[in-house]
Parts: C-alpha cells; structure tokens; sequence
C-alpha cells in the first residue's frame, strides 16, 4: 500500500510537471490536430484532383467555353497561365500536372515524374473530343464500390492517423524526457535516493506517468479527430492495444532518452525531435508507404511507427480484427518489452548510483 | 564556433539531421508513385484513340465489370447498356478517385456520342517540356533547407538567453568587448549555421541523387536572403523573451506556423486556394518558391529572383523590430 502510494506520487509529480508547461499543452491538443488537417485535406486532395494549367493564345468564345469545360471534368482544377514562358514553370515545378495550350492543335504537355499527368492528359482528351458545350452532356451514373481488399486509408483520417502515432512520440521522447534529463542535472535522484522511497516505486512512476501521458494523448488525437475530421479508427479494442503498444514504446524511448543524453536541454530537443522525425518519415507517419519505393518499404520496419501504421490503417480500411494485426501487436510489444526492459535497467542504475553518490 | 564543434548535439542538428532528412525525403519521394490505371469499357467499343494518356483502356463484359473493380483488376469501368436511353454507368473504387475521374471523363464522352451531340473533335498535340521536370530531391531539397533554416538558427539565440541567465554574458560585457561586438558575433555565427544547414542538403542532393538546383549565383541569393530571415526572426525572439524557455516556445510556434503556411508539410497545390495565397506571401514559402523558379530553368533570372522582393521586405520589417529590441537584452 505504502509502495503504491509513493510510485503513485511520483507519478503524479511528473505529470503535474508535464501538463502544465504550455507548450507541451499545445502538443497535446492543438498541434496534431491542425497538422492533421493542413496533411489530410492536402492528402485528400492529392488522390482526387487533377490540376491542370491553360494558357489561350488568342482569347475567344471557343477557348473560354473550352477552359468552362475543363474546369467542370471530374477532379479538374484549371489554373490559367498568361504565359507560355509561366505554364511550362508550373508544370516543370510540379505546381500543375499537365499544361494545356488552347490554340489549333491543342497543345498538351506533361509532367513524367507528376503520378496524375497522364490522368490529367486523359481527361482533357477526352473532353476534346467532344463538344465543350455543357448542353449536350449524356447522361451519365457513377457508382462507388469498396474494394476492401485493396484499401488504404486515404485524406484526412490517414493523416489523423500518422498525426497520432507522430505526436505519441514526440511529446513523450522530447518533451517528457527533457524533465528526466533536469532532473539528473539538479541531482533529484540524490535526493530521492536519500528518502525512505524504494527505488523500484521511482523507477515505476517514472515509467508509468510517460505511459500515462501517451495513452491519453493518442485517445485524445483519436477523440478529437474523429469529432473534428470524422476520422475512424477500427473495432474499439484492437485499436486501444494499439495504442497502449505504441505508448509503451514511446515511454521505453522516452526513458532511455533522458538517461542517456548528456546534453543541453534545447540540444537535447533538437537530437531527439531529429529522431523522432526521422523515424516518422520513414515509417509512413507523414505519407503512406503505398507510395514510396520498395526498398523504402521494407527498410521503414525497422520502425515501430510502421508498425503501428499499418495496424492501424487495417483496423480502419479493411475493417480488421485483432487476428489480422497480430504480427503487426507481436512486433510493437517486442519493440516495447525491449526498450521499456532497457529504460528500466538504466533508471535502476541511476537511482542505485544515485544512492551510492549520497 | 569551437563549442558548436565540440557540440555533438549541436553537429546533429546543423548536419546529421538535414542529411538524413534530405535521405529519406528524397529516396521516399524521388520517384512519382504508381497510380493503378486499367480501365474496362463494356457495351461499347473501345474508341479507336482509346490511348487516355498512359490509361490503359480495354473492352471488358458487363457482368465481369464490377467484380473486376472490386478485386483491383481494374481501377474503373465504363458500362455502356443496351438499353440507349438508360445512362452510362461508371464503377468506380473507393480507393481510386482519379482512375473513376477519368472513366467518369471518357463515359461522358461515348454518353455524348450516343445522344446524338454535335462531335467538336479537337486535334491534339503533345508539346515538349523542354528541359526535364524537377525531380523528388529538387522539389523536396529546398522545403528541407528552408525547414532547418527556419528551426535551427534560433539555437544560437537561446544560447544568448542561457548566457544573460547564467551570467556569462554580463561578465562579457563587463569587459572591454562592446555589445555591439557581441551581438556581430552570434548573429555571424547563426548565419554560418543556417548558410551550414542549406549547403548540407545542396551536398547531398546533388551529390547522392544527381538534383540540379540551377544558377548558383542566383541560388546563393536566395540561401543567403532566406538565412537572414532566420538570423532577424531569431534575434526578434531573443529580443521579446526573457528566458531561454520562452525563447525555446516561441521558436518553435513560429517556425510551426511558417511551416505550416509556407507549404512546407504538403505540395502548395494541394492547399486550399486561399492557403495557397498565403504561402506565397510567407518569406519561407517565397524562398521555396523561388529556389522552384530557379531549379525549373524556365524565364529570365530576374523573374525567378521575383520573390526575393518578399523576403527582403520580411528581412527588413523583422530585422527593425530585433534591433530596437536586442538593445535591452544586452544591457539587463
């Protein structure tokens, strides 16, 4: 009971410090959530339009019913260039997927490294060879299948997705391993050792105030980014071991972080947001891996964001059950069981040259 | 200069971290990724110029349309009835919007041409790009530099903070070192680490992924003008603060709103329109856009430099609110 109480008011000590530094709030609350939607709107946007640049050498009748029309494909957004010399910039800079010179012929030009040119190209051809007059348009159905096999989580909850796992990290890496570091700076743990307060119930609230202050951040971020962008996150307790694996490797990292860098605390924010970032972007936090190249595929693994992605966007695209994100729970608990059994023999250490240096 | 050095951390944020982001960027995002593109045309023939760009367009049977959406044989079907008076139908997948955009494109075309429309058919032709498109590590190298311009610099500000909080920098200018001396220093030192940062991620893309960045001159116009940014925000802050802490806070909520609005986090044509706007009046999003401009090769310099303009205006406005502030913080 007494151990209870003193791991218990460690624990508490450490999130009272945590929660109330503003800018750790902000990492909480406000950050994921608009980085989510800046990321989810551009990504939904990425796998739906077509922005195409027109540039009329001759304005007429013709060519603005003909920019009309274009305008109004499916996906199209035009951007009108003055000239050629700022159309063949846009698409060489990748600011539209293909240009259009309105003139006779109709001059196209594309973009080979642009993944929706030829779409793009597609639609205008198509669109000439047929009247632009908007009168004499078919009609035409379209119908929606989900093909469940296949699918990846796309727009805003992907990026919902990648937010949560990104800011689980960072702010238990960076920020809550900063306050272990001065902590061994302003020899607390001296201080600790000198108290009757075992050193196992230091070393469990420590641990356990991290965890603690992981979960409730990425139930948070699912919380609100469902309410704000109708975000969904699969059956309710497969995402919730998710979650909790995520946040045991973070707290493990987060530990190692704070006993192990002997540093500044500004150097040691920018050494760890370098690490977590980095870890990020290889693990598909920021894009989907479905896009990058093979070998990116594979080396992203030794990530546990990966990890966590991809149980995550099978709970939520395919619509999985725990049995189809066992490897995925098998991995992050391995991850977890081996930074966490680390970040405990350091902290023991500590504490134990703590109490020998008293 | 000698404690960054011997400044491991320090080496990691100006080096190691641009490097290894610019790695990972640019091999993750260097080649476009593949969007699946068959799509079925059933009840109609397939148009003789069936080519849809590089569409892969090909007659499929009705009945076998929708399972071969379904399965991912194809990304989208144009189902033509019998019946002409019933519409066209396009499957498309959930997870295919483009591929159901273009079919929804080619089935307004067979609808038209079944209803009879007037046909405007329009010749087409394919026009050279002329020089090549920028690639992964030319469109995505100037967003990484800029991003460690923008979070780097102001380490060296903090460290004035640090110095004012632990005495060090009263001692200094108890000396006979003037504080304007002091000032020239740091703000050298921190244009050597944001000028550092950039040269860090030009290495390493034009070295390891062949990225082609254009006239140098006008290149290190733009490093050096988006540098001074950095060194007059940092100096701004250091100025406004009055603890390392504060410092550290509003660095980085400044640099995150830069980032954010400068199309740093996504391509700025995927923004919306009116964040579009904005990012073009960001100093940041101006120093991406010009290293753009200069890396397409396309215009004369003096309209790919256009944006320089902004970000001499930013430097100038920022640097004259730092200077009248960083006063206070040498004398306290």
């Amino acid at each position: 009971m007494i151990w209870l109480r003193q791991t218990s008011a460690i624990m508490r000590l450490f999130l009272r410090r945590f929660a109330l530094t503003p800018l750790n709030l902000t990492s909480i609350f406000v950050t994921p959530i608009l980085i989510a939607l800046i990321f989810g709107s551009a990504d939904a946007r990425a796998v739906s339009e077509l922005p195409i640049g027109v540039q009329v050498s001759h304005p007429s009748a013709a060519a603005t019913a003909f920019v009309k029309a274009l305008d109004a494909e499916p996906g199209v957004v035009v951007h009108v260039y003055k000239t050629n010399v700022g159309l063949v910039r846009a698409v060489r800079r990748n600011d539209v997927a293909a240009g259009v010179v309105y003139a006779e012929p109709l001059g196209l030009v594309g973009n080979p490294r642009d993944p929706v040119s030829t779409a793009s190209l597609a639609v205008v051809q198509s669109l000439a060879r047929r009247s632009p007059d908007p009168t004499h348009t078919g009609e035409v159905t379209v119908s929606e299948l989900a093909t469940a096999a296949h699918s990846h989580q796309t727009g805003l909850p992907r990026a919902a997705a990648g937010m949560l796992v990104y800011f689980m990290f960072v702010n238990v890496c960076c920020n809550a391993s900063l306050l272990l570091m001065e902590d061994r700076r302003k020899g607390v743990f001296q201080r600790l050792a000198s108290s009757p307060i075992p050193q196992s119930s230091i070393v469990t609230g420590e641990v356990i105030g991290r965890l603690f202050i992981a979960v409730v951040q990425g139930l948070l971020v699912a919380l609100v980014s469902s309410v704000v962008l109708g975000a969904t996150w699969g059956a309710t307790l497969p995402f919730t071991l998710v979650v909790v694996e995520i946040a045991a490797v973070a707290a493990g990292l987060s530990v190692l972080i704070g006993v192990g860098l002997n540093t500044s605390a500004s150097d040691a924010l920018i050494t760890t947001n370098a690490l977590v970032a980095s870890a990020a972007l290889l693990g598909g936090c920021f894009w989907s891996l479905q896009i990058v190249p093979r070998t990116m595929q594979i080396l992203a693994l030794i990530t546990p964001n990966a990890w966590a992605m991809r149980a995550i966007d099978s709970l939520v695209a395919r619509g999985g059950g725990i049995s189809d994100i066992a490897v995925d729970l098998l991995v992050l608990a391995g991850f977890a069981i081996a930074l966490l059994g680390l970040a405990i023999v350091r902290l023991r250490r500590l504490t134990v040259v703590a109490g020998v240096a008293r | 200069v000698r404690r960054l050095l011997h400044d491991p951390a320090a080496l990691i944020a100006i080096i190691a971290a641009p490097f290894l982001l610019t790695i990972i960027t640019s091999v993750s995002l260097g080649a476009p990724p593949k969007i699946h593109t068959g799509i079925g045309i059933a009840g109609a023939p397939v148009p003789a110029n069936a080519a849809q760009g590089d569409f892969s367009v090909r007659s499929v049977g009705a009945a076998d349309a929708p399972g071969m959406v379904r399965d991912g044989t194809l990304a989208a079907a144009v189902v033509v009835p019998a019946n002409g008076s019933a519409p066209v139908v396009v499957v498309g997948s959930k997870n295919n919007v483009i591929a159901r955009e273009v079919a929804t494109s080619i089935a307004h075309t067979i609808s038209d041409a079944r209803a009879g429309a007037p046909v405007e058919s329009t010749a087409v032709e394919p026009l050279p790009l002329g020089r090549k498109p920028l690639d992964g590590a030319e469109v995505y190298g100037p967003v990484i530099a800029v991003f460690f311009v923008l979070f780097g610099v102001g380490s060296i500000s903090r460290r004035l903070q640090s110095e004012r909080a632990d005495g060090t920098l009263n001692r200094l200018l108890s000396s006979p070192i003037r504080p304007s001396v002091v000032l020239a220093s740091k703000g050298i030192v921190m244009f050597g680490v944001g000028v550092v940062e950039v040269l860090v991620v030009i290495l390493t893309t034009t070295l390891l992924f062949g990225a082609d960045w254009g006239n140098p001159l006008a290149v290190a116009l733009v490093t050096l003008a988006i540098v001074a940014f950095g060194v007059a925000l940092a100096t701004m802050i250091a100025a406004v603060t009055k603890s390392s802490a504060q410092a550290q806070g509003l660095e980085y909520a400044a640099a995150m709103a830069l980032v954010a609005l400068g199309g740093h986090i996504v391509p700025v044509r995927n923004l919306p329109s009116a964040a579009q706007t904005i990012a073009h009046y960001t100093p940041n999003g101006a120093a991406i856009e010009a290293f753009g401009n200069i890396a397409s090769g396309t215009g004369s310099t003096a309209s790919q430099l256009a944006p320089l303009m902004l970000m001499l205006a930013a430097i100038f406005v920022v640097g004259v609110i730092a200077m009248s502030r960083i006063r206070s913080v040498l004398v306290t």
